[in-house]
């Protein structure tokens, strides 16, 4: 397949320079959003032969890789069509049928566990960085990654008065799908110093109208996607949301959806502008309550 | 030994008795007419006697055997039914529906007898030239021929099952042009000839006593006159049965009653 | 007399052509077939020459490795899977719109989607709490099983509702197969809201139908179930044709119409539920099959099913080498293939059907 692209003497040119560096290591296809950012944040890139369809950052992953499809929608085939030597997938990575076809024929699968945590970032990115041949270049992005984690803790320490936040996945039909405990969404938000508004609610969950206002949120806290966002009006405007404290001061704050909920190499960095937008400066010496 | 026999048959639905303990006794050769007004119970009666629905009580046989008795296939080598108008849920041809009927009991034919066959009973019910149309593309008389050729063929393909057979029409001449009533009135005639016992429900009385061997008359669910027409079809009868006033003449040298509208008396206030 | 000859005349090209048509539709079809089967194991993300992929087949030990693997793992029991899945559907639609006297009876009707679309859900939203702990395994393995007993069981429901006095009532079962099928579409939205987003989108994905899970295994566990009911249902053809005069004429005509209803029942639930145990639920093949070959070869069960079989697996197969090339290496669900492909064909053969071409 590949042999038949090199006859054409300018795809001959182009394919050398492109693909020179590849020839050092193995063929890799990276499934789950985390993963392919680790990649690219220890310089491997150049060994990516394929990426998940979650692989938004950064942009150029999927713009310049074959897109194998959802990431627990992979198709047996479409992925060893890539040649493979080595799969590595997010632990939601299926369905099972591919991954034990993929397995059969002889591609190595390491799955990366999934744990929403600092040291869970930190054990991703070492993880990642042996399976890729780039130990050096893990242990920097770690040390890199832990400092930032080390500043967020300190920061978070001189919060006084944690902001309640509720994180809202989607509004469908004026309903909204927030994160409960055991989200990403609740993870990022306790990092953060705040308070998840959503209590009881176990997962991404609808709310109901009544909840969202006996959780009086200070912020809603949501994601973008792609070019569409979710705008302070089309929150506010809700009955249910107008009568909240985040209303009040008009606070919600948008973030990219892999940026803030990815657990990746730019956790720390994501949860430093979270807290900016949660404790504006004047914020931190004011008293509140 | 009588070919069919309801016994004190009843049909009730509703907690309303559609057919009232009816006691009636079919021979081979026969040609009954049904003959009552609307909601007397006549078709009732008939899916008595076909088997369509078993009885509330009492009890219908064939051969001294009840009904219940009978698996359906054999039942089919016996007897043929024509209901009342038929709907085709699919676009069947002319000769697929004949076909049909053949299809549930002729197993044993091989196809070119089953063609003959076929054959056969289109020309016997003129319908032949309709052959390859659409049954649903045809007019509701061309379909009530069509069905009577369908259900000659059953019998023919029944036949060497058991000699003596018995062919039901529902209103088999409802939608026909008047030639086409002789026709297949003659037809069924000729078949009661050869043996067949016929049992006809039909509006039309004058159709009725000119075929007739046996009239049965039923109102409200229940058999009120039964025996030859120029015995029973008289002014009292059609009065009390039909609340019609009319007066009844006799055709063919005074052996066969004969009802003209045009003899029609005024109700009495 | 003159008259008489032609009459026979018309009988004689009425028989002839029928038979002319009946073996032209089917060596037609038949080819057809073949040539799906052949470009489906030659297209594929994986670029596998013609001549390999015969050298593979045909088990030449030279052939190992990635494309052999990918010839007789991936691409042939997909093939497979995809004919007789194709086959099973399409034939129960035949077999449905025949018992229910309706042209637009889904396999559906009989309650199968409806049960089994629920039991995927509690597998796919409850299975990792509760399931896997007990087996040991993920529950994907169970949802095969899952939504074949379920689609049964709900079969079974309905048709118990149907049935007094030991005769089934069709019209009933349609309408209790609406209520159940509203009842089963709300504890499956129950699930939905209990479920996260993952497991949504696992959800969606299961309930657009794939061949994608393809197997040796699954097949094993399936043709057994499909192979004899395809080979079955030929039996049940004059049957269907007496039904389409109405159950009391069919009955009259020597059907035994209760038995008839029963087993229809239990091969299509069978079949189904197998079928959307292993491809999750693909829409149209059902009722498209049929009745394009309606059009094509009249409505003669004795033909029609048996062609609906080839087409339907045909049908299948040729959408599942669009769904897994068309935006490879990733793949589309089937179901949305077929709805694409077969919605606007139907809409097609509507207009053409009140311009008059049938009835």
């Amino acid at each position: 397949m590949k042999l038949a692209k090199l006859i054409h003497p300018l795809a001959l040119a182009a394919a050398l320079v492109a693909a020179s560096p590849a020839l050092a290591g193995e063929r890799i296809v990276a499934v789950g959003g985390a993963v392919t950012e680790i990649i690219y944040a220890l310089g491997a890139q150049e060994r990516l032969v394929g990426v998940d369809s979650t692989s938004h950052h950064p942009p150029e992953a999927l713009a310049r890789h074959p897109d194998v499809g959802y990431v627990r929608a992979l198709s047996a085939e479409g992925v060893l069509s890539l040649a493979p030597d080595r799969i590595i997938a997010v632990e939601a990575a299926g369905p099972p049928d591919a991954l034990a076809l993929i397995a059969q024929a002889g591609v190595a699968i390491e799955t990366i566990p999934e744990e929403l945590s600092p040291e869970g970032v930190l054990a991703r990115i070492a993880r990642v960085g042996s399976l890729v041949d780039r130990p050096d270049a893990a242990r920097i992005l770690a040390d890199e990654v832990r400092r930032g984690i080390d500043g967020i803790e300190a920061r978070r320490s001189a919060i006084e008065t944690p902001v309640r936040v509720l994180f809202v996945l989607s509004l469908q039909n004026g309903r909204a799908m927030v994160g409960g405990s055991g989200t990403s969404a609740d993870a990022v938000i306790r990092l953060a110093g705040a308070e998840n508004a959503a209590k009881g609610i176990e997962g991404f969950k609808p709310i109901t109208d009544e909840a969202i206002i006996a959780a009086a949120p200070d912020v809603i806290l949501t994601i973008n996607r792609g070019s569409h966002a979710l705008a302070p009006d089309d929150v506010f405007s809700l009955p249910a949301f107008s009568a909240t404290p985040a209303a009040a001061a008009r606070r919600l704050v948008a973030m990219d959806g892999l940026y803030l909920l990815g657990f990746g190499p730019r956790m720390p960095q994501a949860v430093l502008d979270l807290m900016d937008a949660l404790y504006p400066a004047s914020a931190f010496s004011e008293a509140r309550g | 030994m009588s070919l069919l026999q309801a016994h004190k048959a009843s049909l009730v639905r509703g907690g309303r008795a559609l057919v009232a303990e009816a006691d009636l006794a079919i021979a081979p050769g026969e040609l009954v007419v049904i003959v009552g007004p609307n909601g007397a119970g006549k078709t009732s009666l008939l899916k008595l006697l076909t088997g369509e629905i078993p009885a509330s009580s009492g009890r219908v046989t064939h051969d001294g055997i009840d009904i219940r008795g009978w698996p359906a296939w054999r039942l089919a080598a016996r007897r043929a039914v024509m209901a009342q108008a038929q709907e085709l849920a699919f676009p069947f041809s002319v000769i697929d529906v004949v076909r049909i009927g053949i299809d549930g009991i002729g197993r044993a034919i091989d196809p070119e007898n089953a063609n003959a066959l076929i054959a056969r009973s289109l020309s016997r019910a003129d319908v032949m030239h309709l052959a390859d149309r659409d049954y649903q593309t045809l007019s509701g008389g061309e379909q009530q021929r069509v069905q009577f050729a369908r259900v000659l063929a059953q019998l023919a393909a029944g036949a060497h099952e058991r000699r003596a057979q018995i062919l039901f029409l529902d209103e088999p001449v409802a939608s026909l042009d008047l030639c086409h009533q002789f026709a297949v009135m003659d037809t069924a005639a000729e078949l009661a000839r050869e043996g067949t016992a016929v049992i006809a429900i039909l509006h039309d009385l004058n159709l009725a006593a000119t075929y007739a061997d046996r009239l049965i008359v039923m109102r409200g669910g229940v058999i009120v006159a039964e025996g030859p027409p120029a015995a029973i079809l008289d002014e009292a009868l059609l009065e009390t049965v039909f609340d019609v006033r009319i007066s009844v003449e006799k055709a063919n040298g005074g052996s066969l009653p004969c009802i003209l509208p045009q003899k029609r008396r005024r109700q009495p206030a | 007399m003159s008259v008489a000859l032609e009459n026979s005349r018309i009988f004689v090209e009425a028989l002839t052509a029928k038979r002319r048509r009946s073996v032209f539709a089917t060596t037609l079809l038949v080819l057809c077939a073949a040539a799906i089967a052949i470009l489906s194991l030659k297209a594929g993300a994986v670029e596998i020459s013609a001549g390999r992929v015969v050298a593979i087949l045909l088990g030449s030990q030279a052939e190992t490795g990635r494309d052999a693997l990918v010839v007789l793992n991936v691409r042939l029991p997909r093939l497979l899977l995809g004919l007789l899945v194709g086959a099973a559907l399409a034939v129960s639609g035949a077999m449905m719109q025949g018992l229910f006297r309706n042209p637009l009876a889904d396999p559906g009707i009989v309650g199968v989607s409806a049960g089994a679309g629920l039991a995927a859900a509690v597998t796919i939203v409850l299975g990792e709490r509760f399931i896997t702990p007990v087996i040991g395994a993920s529950p994907f393995l169970l949802l095969p099983v899952g939504a074949f007993l379920g689609g049964l069981a709900t079969t079974l429901a309905l048709y118990g509702i149907a049935t007094r006095e030991g005769r089934t009532s069709v019209a009933t079962m349609l309408l209790a197969g609406i209520a159940l099928g509203a009842l089963a579409g709300a504890f499956t939205g129950l699930l939905a809201y209990a479920s996260d987003d993952r497991q949504l989108r696992d959800l969606t994905f299961w309930s657009l139908g794939s061949l994608g899970g393809a197997t040796w295994a699954k097949l094993a566990v399936v043709a057994p179930i499909i192979l004899p009911i395809l080979i079955a249902t030929p039996m049940l053809a004059r049957g269907l044709n007496a039904l389409v005069l109405g159950e009391a004429e069919a009955y009259h005509l020597g059907i035994g119409v209760q038995r008839l209803k029963t087993t229809i029942i239990l091969l299509v639930a069978a079949a189904v539920g197998a079928s959307v145990a292993v491809a999750g639920v693909i829409g149209f093949v059902g009722i498209v099959v049929p009745h394009l070959l309606r059009l094509a070869i009249g409505p003669d069960h004795r033909l029609l099913l048996p062609l609906c079989a080839i087409l339907g697996g045909a049908l299948l197969a040729g959408a599942d080498i669009l769904a897994r090339t068309i935006v490879a290496p990733a793949e589309l669900p089937i179901g949305i293939v077929t709805a694409a492909i077969g919605a606007p064909f139907f809409l097609w053969l509507l207009l053409h059907r009140n311009r008059g071409i049938v009835s």
